[in-house]
């Protein structure tokens, strides 16, 4: 216990010392998260709350239907919790950092590694659970529920803390089952990855949206009850349907069961974790070697040596693919989302504008967040290479140039993607054909702005950690403009802009974008290797 | 061709207020081997960054193989190779497509590399598969990639720091028979080391830097180096 609290208070430090550099612009980025948060946190809220006060006047049906909600989000957030729980516990194992490799190395007991490794995985998730969690149950109580704001909000955090920890011990097991057998395998893994993502994805919607759900908008009354009990969430086994019966009655003794069967989870999972954990650990060292399966034609590299070099990079290393393949993969896990509800949901004549209206904004935000990841750091994740890409172009500009060339292919491949979901969904041509003309020009608006300020960054030292390089003030800069241009699309859309407006904000954005570029060209021809850095 | 493999001119270089290189003057012959010594800090790699052109001169000038880093910075750039202390680089790609990629960069055709690659594998018996990503591969192992792709593109100037750290004795030989064959063709070297004796059999002068400032150059000869040394940094 003593090492685990010396291990904390070493993080604390490594944070402080973090901070004390460049401490104005890091409390800058700090604000401007915050405030995307606090964005993302009012949207959900009222959101939520809208709909849950549209159904409120049709009782019981309509607080039966929030409830359902309210369960479907809870079992979809956790699916992305496990999701997030394991990559992070893979990337630790297979790519360990330097501080875990030297705690491996000392004598410190595996339970003490698990719980570092774990503790700050578990507060991660359980922040971003709680993100949505407490929005949605708090519009949930106004509306429907009987618990003070206070109690509400203990109970929440401490139901979600319970969770994330039950679900963070499986995906450890889980991971440091599969982990080792993995390695050496890398090069499919994001493919095989992606399609069991997309395919329990799949699965989970299926069981949260099942074809019964069409049948309770038109059936009878007194048949209702009976079609809802049988749903698949809400059988008894659903251990999860208890901590819903919590929320809807206040009755504390629901939680029992949960609450008992989540220790034991959590228990049981760290005392056989921390025996797998080195052995897998060693395991993995083991198959050091790793080959490339996809090795590209040599005479590849005497045609386009930069965008090999660049796809093998997005191929071969964990972070990039695992990055590039769950940002597409939430873009597919969404379009059949949407399918889903489109199919279950047939009469949806007066509210059509709005879904297609969220769903464009949707798909817009989801395409920032993986030009953001994906694009925006393509120059600056160089990191201790770039001394080498310097030295070998003959400019700064030529430099500036392979990149955004690489950039084209990657928006290129987005811009497809994006189409082709909105083609699969069954909406009227029209409805299709407009929300392809506006997510292409925002497509190719966001990724052009996402190239030009990516490649006037180059702080190399962050090279090392693409995430790093995103949430940085440039990245943050870029995701708030981003946000301005993705709710400009989505009101021109809804029709709240004027048409003539249209044109102007439009013609206007790609002339910003354009100056930024041209900016970005000039900065480029004073691209140089940090002067004080080994 | 210029006379001069490398020619600086009153070269001097600040980090803000904190003067690193202090009036600079070298030249490097064609054909020469020149070993920079100096203690931590003296201000090597910065030199050796700057002639690569990957930090902006601020005054005096750096001319490589005649061509003027400041005028013609594609030319300086195409005439010279930095062989870097810190060899980690692109570690998902292996040792060989490495290779390939940097032949690619310099303008050298594929067959000539296929044609080459295995004369020059052979100059490193103990080189582990190039198979391998260079990311898995030891500190020595990435230092003789490096050495290879600067054997087959032949640069005029050949930039070297630390080149000996990580490489095993035997390599450590090799690696200096490969450089006196390497300027016999006209071709110079432009060495950073802390190891003296690698200095002493190989290079034909030595220069000392320290707190910037190069304080001696010299024709090594018979001279010893070590008290050479200690005579400028006790």
């Amino acid at each position: 216990m003593t090492v685990l609290l010396k291990l904390f208070l070493t993080d604390f430090k490594q944070a402080s010392f973090w901070l004390k550099k460049h401490t104005i612009a890091k409390i800058l980025v700090s604000i401007a998260s915050l405030l995307l948060l606090t964005g993302l946190v009012n949207i959900l809220f009222w959101g939520s709350y809208s709909y849950f006060w549209s159904i409120s006047p049709y009782q019981p049906y309509g607080k039966l239907t929030a409830i359902y909600a309210l369960h479907s989000g809870l079992i979809i957030t956790a699916w992305f919790v496990f999701l997030s729980s394991f990559i992070q516990i893979f990337r630790s194992i297979i790519k360990p950092s330097k501080e875990l490799i030297y705690l491996m190395g000392q004598p410190v007991k595996p339970i003490t590694i698990s719980l570092w490794i774990s503790f700050r995985a578990w507060i991660i998730n359980t922040f971003l659970m709680l993100i949505f969690w407490l929005p949605v149950t708090f519009s949930y109580n106004l509306v429907f529920g009987e618990f003070s704001t206070t109690s509400l909000i203990t109970n929440i955090v401490l139901i979600t803390s319970v969770i994330t920890a039950a679900i963070q011990v499986t995906s450890t097991f889980i991971s440091l089952i599969v982990t080792p057998l993995l390695k050496g395998h890398e090069s499919w893994l994001a493919a095989g990855g992606t399609i069991s993502f997309l395919g329990i994805s799949w699965g989970l919607i299926g069981l949260v949206f099942p074809q019964s759900l069409r049948e309770l908008i038109r059936i009878d009354i007194d048949k209702f009850d009976q079609l809802f009990s049988n749903l698949p969430l809400n059988q008894n086994w659903v251990i999860t349907r208890k901590i819903i019966q919590f929320l809807e009655t206040t009755q504390i003794s629901y939680l029992v069961l949960p609450i008992i069967f989540f220790l034991i989870l959590i228990i049981v999972g760290i005392f056989i974790n921390q025996f797998l954990l080195i052995k897998s650990w060693q395991r993995v060292l083991a198959k050091a070697y790793n080959r490339h399966p996809l090795s590209p034609p040599i005479y590849w590299w005497y045609q386009k040596p930069h965008i090999i070099k660049e796809t093998l990079l997005m191929i071969r290393d964990h972070s990039e693919r695992n990055s590039f393949f769950f940002f597409l993969g939430l873009l597919g896990f969404f379009f059949f989302f949407l399918q889903r509800s489109l199919n279950i949901n047939q009469d949806l004549s007066q509210s059509l504008e709005s879904l297609t209206a969220f769903s464009l904004g949707a798909v817009l935000f989801i395409s920032t967040a993986f030009l953001l990841r994906i694009v925006f750091p393509l120059l600056t994740k160089e990191g201790h290479s770039a001394w080498y890409l310097l030295r070998e172009c003959h400019s700064g500009l030529e430099v500036h140039q392979t990149k955004a060339t690489y950039a084209k292919l990657l928006i290129g491949l987005l811009f497809v993607l994006v189409n082709l979901g909105w083609l699969l969904m069954p909406l009227s041509k029209e409805i299709k054909l407009s929300l392809i003309v506006y997510s292409s020009f925002g497509v190719i608006l966001l990724g052009w702005l996402n190239t030009v300020m990516g490649l006037m960054m180059t702080e190399w030292e962050k090279g090392d950690n693409p995430e790093q390089i995103s949430t940085s003030g440039t990245g943050i800069l870029t995701l708030i403009i981003s946000l301005i241009i993705i709710t400009g699309i989505v009101s021109s859309y809804l029709k709240v802009i004027p048409y003539d407006w249209n044109i102007t904000l439009s013609v206007l954005s790609l002339g910003i974008i354009l100056a930024i570029h041209r900016f970005s060209e000039a900065k480029s021809q004073k691209y140089q290797y940090p002067q004080n850095w080994d | 061709m210029s006379s001069q493999a490398l020619n600086i001119k009153n070269l001097s270089f600040s980090f803000g207020k904190n003067a690193v290189l202090k009036d600079i003057n070298l030249e490097i012959k064609h054909g020469e081997i020149f070993a920079l010594i100096g203690p931590n800090g003296a201000g090597k790699s910065t030199l050796f960054r700057l002639i690569s052109g990957l930090l902006p001169i601020q005054k005096g000038s750096i001319e490589v193989n005649g061509h003027s880093l400041s005028d013609s910075l594609s030319e300086a750039k195409a005439s010279q190779m930095l062989l870097t202390d810190d060899p980690n680089i692109y570690p998902y790609l292996t040792g060989k497509e490495f290779i390939h990629m940097h032949a690619s960069l310099r303008g050298i055709k594929e067959s000539k590399v296929s044609k080459e690659l295995p004369k020059l594998k052979k100059i490193f018996p103990t080189l582990a598969n190039l198979e391998e990503p260079i990311g898995e591969q030891s500190r020595g192992n990435k230092q003789k990639i490096q050495i290879i792709c600067a054997m087959l593109t032949k640069p005029k100037l050949l930039l070297s720091d630390e080149p000996i750290v990580g490489l095993d004795p035997s390599s450590v030989v090799t690696f200096g028979e490969t450089l006196e064959e390497f300027v016999k063709e006209k071709n110079s070297v432009l060495l950073a080391l802390h190891t003296l004796d690698f200095a002493q059999k190989y290079a034909h002068k030595v220069g000392i830097l320290i707190n910037g400032e190069l304080v001696i150059i010299k024709d090594i000869g018979k001279s010893d180096l070590y008290k050479l040394y200690q005579k400028y940094t006790s």
